[in-house]
């Protein structure tokens, strides 16, 4: 995985995007156990908006292609690993890339989404695997509770979290 | 809690609860690095088991009645033990064969199932797009601004490219193509079909240390915009001969491999043994083909069988398949 970042480092130092984060299944097995996930959610900041204001994934994708790494399914296979690029649609996720902790993997640094935005993505994605994953994290201590709840009051996601509080009978 | 305090008879659900919670912790406690091996290891194990699954599935369809009858069940080995609550034979007879069946009659039936490719080739194929890849990195996109070239076949060494040289590659390729470009527009008409080949480059160094010969294509020809400099098609030139030395060294050791010998049956509790040889995608991307006009799998499978000479060896039936989607066909061969 560390060639994998070193790609994303190059891709942002090249201009092609403007900011990454890994968020999703990879940044909750920095914070928890290993369990099997199949990709690499990168959250990133574009660089460049189409006319419409939608995000294109084009620079991306013909970036990435150069160096010989295609598209499969949802994402782009790049050194085994399948890469799903997200341009965050919510302010929560746009705030989770900007706040990013910097963390180094093998001798590679590289940002992963903290512990409280990665728990407020997860709550607010609101899966069943996504709501267990917010149990852990809260149960293993990882989560400061106190910024917590500052992001998810900030975010719009109170009654989220007191419906989930009471579902899974969780005190505070 | 460690193997040697258990005491089972005093074991309650709290102990088993706080063994699994223990463990979740000492493995969150792992540097990330570690616990990216781990999930390394457990995508890879999933993805053997979806291959396996896929190239069955197929062949299932391709030849439903390979067992001389209708299949009732099967599963991949490991799946079969866990999804039937069985205890599994000790190893390493737990992960033999690859797949297990059971007939409409009641019949279990082993089958492992083996690649047909030439693994060499596979690692030549790969490192030659490694070198293609860093050379297209280093020349970036430059747009086709000539008079007279289409196309450009670049015709790597298998050298390794080094980053350092990016700069100075491309200049001296671009300069290369300027001046081939002076002397193609200088041609007679009569050649203006014609390719024009470089394989001296003592005016570029850099281009004679990572290229054996460029080749130029007449704009007259076609032109490209775009990826107007490219790599030839390395598998163009072949014959099948090799893929059938492979296929046929294959089956010769894979009938005698001992893992798959009496005891196999007699530990897993098999009633026949069958092995399934296929030809699939990752082959046909990096092998030479082992089709040629005139010759095409039927034809294979009856090498395969000559080569066999009525000898299956350890196994009751060998079957050859070839798994390319929309072109499945299987054949028995012993």
């Amino acid at each position: 995985m560390e060639k994998v970042i070193e790609i994303l480092n190059r891709m942002q130092a090249d201009g092609v995007i403007e900011r990454f984060a890994i968020g999703g299944g990879i940044a909750t097995i920095y914070y928890l156990e290993p369990y099997q996930t199949d990709d690499i959610d990168v959250f990133f900041l574009p660089v460049v908006l189409e006319d419409s204001g939608l995000v294109t994934l084009e620079p991306i994708y013909s970036y990435l292609a150069n160096l010989g790494y295609y598209p499969v399914k949802e994402g782009i296979l790049v050194e085994n690993w399948p890469v799903q690029f997200v341009a965050p649609f919510k302010p929560l996720q746009e705030e989770a890339v900007m706040q990013a902790r910097l963390v180094v993997y093998g001798k590679t640094p590289t940002l992963i989404f903290t512990s409280e935005h990665l728990a407020a993505e997860l709550l607010r994605s609101g899966r069943p695997k996504d709501h267990a994953r917010v149990i852990n994290l809260i149960q293993s201590k990882q989560v400061d509770m106190e910024v917590f709840r500052d992001i998810v009051r900030r975010h719009d996601l109170t009654d989220e979290w007191n419906e989930f509080k009471s579902r899974y009978d969780l005190e505070e | 809690m460690s193997s040697s305090t258990v005491d089972l008879a005093k074991l309650t659900i709290e102990d088993i609860f706080r063994a699994k919670e223990e463990r979740r912790q000492r493995l969150a406690a792992l540097p990330f690095d570690k616990k990216i091996e781990i999930v390394d290891k457990l995508r890879s194990a999933t993805a053997v088991i979806k291959n396996e699954k896929l190239v069955f599935e197929s062949f299932l369809k391709a030849y439903p009645d390979f067992a001389g009858e209708r299949i009732k069940e099967w599963d991949v080995v490991e799946e079969w033990y866990a999804k039937r609550g069985l205890t599994p034979p000790p190893e390493p007879f737990n992960k033999r064969p690859d797949i297990i069946a059971l007939t409409g009659s009641g019949k279990r039936i082993g089958i492992e199932l083996k690649n047909w490719l030439i693994q060499q080739q596979i690692g030549e194929a790969r490192r030659r797009e490694r070198i293609q890849d860093k050379i297209l990195q280093a020349i970036e996109k430059p747009p086709n601004e000539t008079q007279t070239i289409g196309y450009v076949w670049l015709f790597p060494k298998q050298a390794q490219f080094e980053a350092r040289d990016a700069e100075g590659f491309r200049h001296q390729l671009l300069c290369q193509i300027a001046k081939a470009d002076d002397e193609m527009a200088r041609r007679p008409a009569f050649e203006e079909l014609s390719t024009y080949d470089i394989e001296n480059f003592c005016d570029f160094p850099l281009l004679g240390k990572y290229l054996h010969r460029i080749r130029f294509r007449p704009k007259a020809r076609g032109r490209g915009t775009i990826r107007w400099i490219r790599f030839p098609d390395a598998s163009r030139h072949y014959s099948p001969r090799e893929m059938l030395e492979s296929l046929d060294g294959a089956l010769l050791s894979h009938r005698s491999d001992e893992r798959y010998n009496k005891d196999l049956k007699k530990e897993v509790g098999l009633d026949e043994v069958y092995l399934l040889v296929h030809y699939d995608f990752k082959a046909f991307a990096y092998n030479t083909p082992f089709a040629a006009p005139g010759f095409g799998f039927k034809e294979a499978a009856n090498f395969a069988r000559e080569s066999l000479n009525g000898d299956g060896g350890y196994f009751d039936r060998i079957f050859l398949f070839h798994f390319l989607s929309g072109q499945e066909k299987a054949e028995r061969i012993f």
